[in-house]
């Protein structure tokens, strides 16, 4: 698990593992594997609450193939929040879900085309590795903060991005 | 769609939902409670824990203290302060705000207790009291950890509320065990007879009480105060009788203090005194200060202790009331009557002009120095002191000036008749005179004695010897030469001195046990005769030994000797004074004090008498020493005129003797005399010797042998071998030279002759015979003279010429003297001759022829006379 900062990796290893191998087409077996989704979300956000590490809103459709929410990040005590999407692909789980932050297209090269982020190169062979016991928490605790944790700083310095005036808190 | 699954989406959405709890850094919350306190929304004594996690402000810290306080009832501020996590300052800060604000609590060493602790305690120190009978307040105080003091205080005022018992002596005790222990003392203590230390029956009765209860009662500790409060209360109560003293460590029963006193009070009622050993005896500590205080005690002290023990009281009463005026002296408390008896015998002792002894007239338990303060608070005496009728002698023993007076008086006259009688045996002294009839008592007596000595000796005897033995040893080194002739004046007696000797210590250790029993009996009398025996052993001891002490300059009898005779008149003072040596020491202090101006008297009459004496017989000696000088000169010069006749053997030997028998008997005679009466001035020894001496006449041979005898050693020999010498036989040389060696012997020098001295001596011979011949009357006595005359005149020689050799020294005289002259004198001498022999032959009855040739024989001699003498007068001017 090289590739990320220790408490990255510990907060991880405390998101509960995944049992089910199911994809969005695999009915009940989907819906148990969804539940186990929810189940290691709930417990990546408690986890993240109690941490004073809150940083994101999600939510899924009834069938559970397309999340949508918001991330925000703090840099220099202002809050920096996008737009956050993304589908289960059919392979799910072996292919990892594509997180996309449609804001910031076109803004930083760490980006394919849509918006979606582009992760290190770590990522998917740890993916890969733990099919089928990573799920969304895990894609989203592994890919979506450190990725802001290192692009949020350079994009406000760079000035790609600039804080709103309407700071909402939480 | 599920019911689960829906169920989880909603729960994820609540998680989503839910707050999240907001981390703030210690840093940052520090940095904005400062920031708070900066902008005065907040108090500036605000509070953090010892932890520095947590802010408190100050009323949160003092509620938490009253919480505090009020579930445990008594914490320590450090104990609040640990379990608050509050520093100790803040805490005692507020600790004193609360205990200020609340009445109930009370801070006690670091300490908040409420009230509602002290009630508790009181209850547990109930429940433990009448469970064990006694508690001890340290023990409690050690089990409440709190001070003694302090649990004291509040157990006593707890003490008929919530404690029922006693406090006592830092001891709590319920009233049976007080009434257990009143009981036990009450009964210890009545069984006290004699005085007691009470911590002594206090350890003894808390051991009982300890192997009593043992267990019950965890520790006795600190009963001595309550037994002694109890003890206290008992006297006070009267149960038991007797005083508490030294601070109330020591117990004296009143039947020891009432026998005590009974006792005191019978011996001195009895006698008059008490001593303060005595009383000592009685563990009386303060004997002086008891009798004193006791006898002395006043009405109102009396009645003071009256009611402690009656008994005493009327006793002290009595005695007060009967002993008013008795006397505490250094060892014994006396009754007045004492000093009144004394006063009476000083009295009649003073005025009958005799002595006393006071320590006769006291108890023997009366010390010295007792009876001299008794002695010199005596009136009388003290009179008889200021008006000098008496003195103090050896302490204890008044004596009156006429004892003394009569005393010295009798000395002195002893003395001056010792005196009178030494002068004709030239040097005796006053002890040779005591003992000398004693002498020839006891050489008369001696043969008896050795008799009774080999049998059983009678006592007396042995006493003598004894004190013969003593004063012999201590005579002995003073002369060695004394020892013979004491053995020759003794005779038979040395051989007594030899036996005795040998029992010697013996003989002493009877004597002197012999006379301490006797000092008291001897003012009785009874032993006088003993005495009498005693007396004249000393003084035959005297008289033998007391001639050294003569040879000795100091000649006043000595002190032992004054001792003797002040004994021999008055026997009942031997045992006076204090016994210290084997008679009284009266007597000695007596001798002692007259001995000095016996001495200064004897010594101005002796000085009189011996300085005459001595001077009287050093000009004899003197005398007789020019005399000897005189007649040694003659001799020297008679004896070369011998030297001229050589040639007539006969002349010689006849002229020789003549010489002998006349100058040098004459020497001899002087030396002798010389000798024997320095040997007098020596040792003073008087013998027949002395009328030989006196008497200025030759002497006779055999008297010459004996004086030549009794010549001290060496030169004694040489004196007999000079007046052998004298006799007959031997010529003038070996007299000469005998006599050279008695004086070289003797150590004199004599003048030898020599020129200068012979030629004056020669011409005043020849001027005396010139003057002799002139004067001469008698015509037989004229011959030799001239004769001699002639010889000076002729060869310048003196000359001794006896008749015989007047013929022959005529005839020598022939070839020197003008013819005419020589005939003359020859026929001078032929008539002188004849005359000689007719007056001779006359004595018988004669015919008047005889005396008719007898008459004109003188008438030639008397016709010519007058020419002899103008013969040799003549010559002699020529």
């Amino acid at each position: 698990m090289d590739g990320w900062d220790s408490s990255t990796k510990s907060t991880v290893s405390k998101i509960p593992l995944l049992k089910t191998r199911a994809g969005p087409r695999d009915g009940d077996a989907w819906k148990q594997r969804l539940k186990e989704e929810y189940l290691a979300l709930i417990k990546y956000m408690e986890m993240n609450k109690a941490n004073d590490n809150d940083w994101f809103r999600i939510s899924a459709n009834p069938e559970g193939t397309k999340w949508k929410g918001k991330c925000w990040y703090v840099h220099n005590l202002l809050k920096y929040e996008f737009e956050l999407q993304f589908d289960i692909p059919v392979t799910y789980p072996a292919t990892a879900p594509e997180l996309e932050l449609p804001e910031l297209d076109g803004k930083t090269a760490k980006m394919y085309r849509g918006g979606k982020i582009c992760l290190t190169i770590h990522f998917k062979p740890l993916w890969a590795k733990n099919c089928p016991r990573f799920g969304i928490a895990h894609a989203l605790c592994l890919g979506l903060g450190p990725w802001l944790a290192a692009e949020i700083p350079y994009l406000v310095d760079t000035g790609m991005i600039t804080h709103k005036d309407n700071l909402s808190q939480t | 769609m599920d019911a689960e699954l829906r169920d989880l989406q909603r729960l994820f959405e609540e998680a989503q939902h839910a707050k999240a709890s907001v981390r703030l850094s210690e840093r940052n919350v520090v940095e904005l409670v400062l920031k708070l306190q900066e902008l005065g929304l907040l108090d500036a004594d605000l509070l953090h824990t010892v932890s520095g996690k947590e802010y408190m402000t100050q009323e949160h810290l003092r509620a938490e203290i009253e919480a505090e306080i009020k579930r445990l009832r008594r914490i320590s501020a450090v104990e609040l302060a640990a379990s608050l996590g509050v520093d100790l300052y803040h805490c005692e800060r507020q600790v004193e705000q609360v205990i200020a604000s609340n009445s109930d609590l009370m801070l006690v060493q670091g300490e908040i207790i409420s009230s509602k602790y002290w009630d508790i305690v009181a209850e547990e120190v109930n429940d433990t009291l009448q469970e064990a009978g006694q508690v001890s307040i340290v023990e409690l105080a050690r089990h409440f950890s709190v001070g003694a003091e302090l649990l004291t205080g509040i157990l006593e005022s707890q003490l008929g509320r919530l404690v029922h018992g006693k406090l006592g002596g830092g001891q709590l005790y319920t009233e049976a065990y007080v009434a257990k222990i009143k009981a036990m003392v009450c009964g210890a203590v009545r069984a006290l007879l004699v005085p007691t230390s009470l911590p002594g029956v206090w350890i003894n009765l808390r051991q009982e009480l300890r192997e009593r209860d043992e267990g019950a009662t965890g520790g006795t500790i600190g009963e001595g105060g309550l037994f002694q409060s109890v003890l206290n209360e008992l006297v006070n109560e009267g149960a038991i009788k007797g005083t508490l003293r030294g601070g109330g460590t020591s117990w004296i029963p009143a039947v020891f203090a009432h026998s005590q006193r009974s006792s005191v009070e019978a011996f001195f009622s009895q006698n008059g005194y008490i001593s303060f050993d005595a009383v000592r005896k009685l563990s009386i500590p303060q004997p002086k200060q008891f009798l004193q205080v006791w006898l002395a005690l006043t009405i109102f002290q009396i009645a003071l202790t009256a009611f402690i023990a009656d008994l005493w009281f009327l006793m002290a009463r009595y005695s007060q009331a009967k002993y008013p005026e008795s006397i505490a002296l250094e060892t014994v408390f006396v009754h007045q009557s004492y000093i009144s008896l004394m006063d009476a015998a000083a009295e009649e002792a003073i005025d009958a002009g005799g002595w006393f002894d006071a320590l006769q007239l006291v108890p023997s338990s009366f010390g010295t120095h007792d009876t001299v303060a008794l002695l010199s608070s005596c009136l009388s005496v003290q009179k008889a002191l200021k008006e000098s009728r008496a003195t103090i002698m050896a302490e204890t023993c008044v004596v009156s000036s006429a004892l003394m007076k009569m005393l010295m008086d009798r000395f002195e006259k002893e003395l001056l008749a010792s005196l009178e009688n030494s002068a004709p045996a030239s040097s005796v002294t006053m002890s040779k005179q005591l003992g000398d009839g004693n002498i020839a008592e006891n050489q008369s007596r001696a043969p008896s004695r050795l008799v009774s000595s080999e049998s059983q000796l009678h006592d007396t005897d042995e006493y003598s010897k004894s004190k013969q033995i003593s004063s012999f040893q201590v005579d002995s080194p003073i002369g060695k030469k004394m020892d013979k002739k004491q053995k020759a004046d003794n005779g038979a007696a040395t051989s007594k001195f030899s036996r005795s000797e040998m029992m010697g210590d013996d003989a002493i250790e009877a004597k002197t046990s012999r006379t301490k029993k006797k000092a008291g009996k001897v003012r009785g009398g009874k032993n006088i005769p003993v005495d009498d025996l005693q007396l004249q052993s000393l003084k035959t001891t005297k008289g033998s030994s007391g001639r050294p002490a003569a040879a000795d300059d100091s000649i006043v009898p000595s002190e032992e000797l004054m001792l003797d005779k002040i004994i021999e008149w008055f026997p009942d003072i031997t045992g006076a004074g204090v016994e210290e040596c084997e008679t009284g020491r009266l007597a000695n202090s007596l001798a002692a004090t007259l001995r000095p101006s016996l001495m200064s008297l004897w010594s101005t009459a002796k000085q009189a008498k011996f300085g005459a004496k001595a001077e009287a017989r050093r000009h004899r000696v003197d005398s007789l020493l020019t005399r000897f000088n005189e007649a040694y000169l003659n001799f020297q010069l008679f004896s070369k005129a011998l030297d001229l006749f050589d040639e007539e053997k006969s002349t010689e030997t006849v002229l020789h003797r003549h010489l002998l028998r006349t100058t040098a008997s004459e020497i001899t005679d002087l030396i002798l005399r010389a000798h024997a009466l320095e040997q007098m001035v020596e040792d003073g020894e008087t013998s027949l010797t002395v009328e030989l001496l006196v008497i200025d006449e030759t002497l006779s041979t055999a008297q010459r042998l004996t004086l030549a005898k009794s010549v001290p050693p060496p030169a004694s020999s040489k004196a007999v071998a000079m007046v052998e010498s004298l006799d007959g036989k031997q010529n003038v040389q070996a007299f000469e030279s005998a006599l050279q060696a008695v004086l070289e012997e003797s150590g004199r020098r004599f003048k030898r002759l020599d020129k200068k001295t012979e030629k004056p001596l020669l011409q005043s011979y020849h001027k005396d015979l010139a003057l002799q011949v002139e004067k001469e009357a008698d015509p037989v006595t004229l011959l030799p003279k001239v004769v001699a005359l002639l010889f000076v005149t002729v060869h310048n020689r003196a000359i001794q010429i006896p008749g015989r050799a007047i013929a022959a020294t005529v005839a020598f005289l022939q070839k020197s003297i003008p013819d005419n002259a020589h005939k003359t004198l020859m026929q001078y001498q032929a008539a002188t001759v004849a005359l000689l022999s007719m007056l001779q032959t006359s004595t018988l009855e004669e015919s008047d022829c005889t005396s008719d040739r007898i008459r004109e024989k003188e008438e030639f001699l008397v016709n010519h006379m007058a020419e002899l003498k103008k013969i040799a007068l003549s010559s002699n001017v020529a």
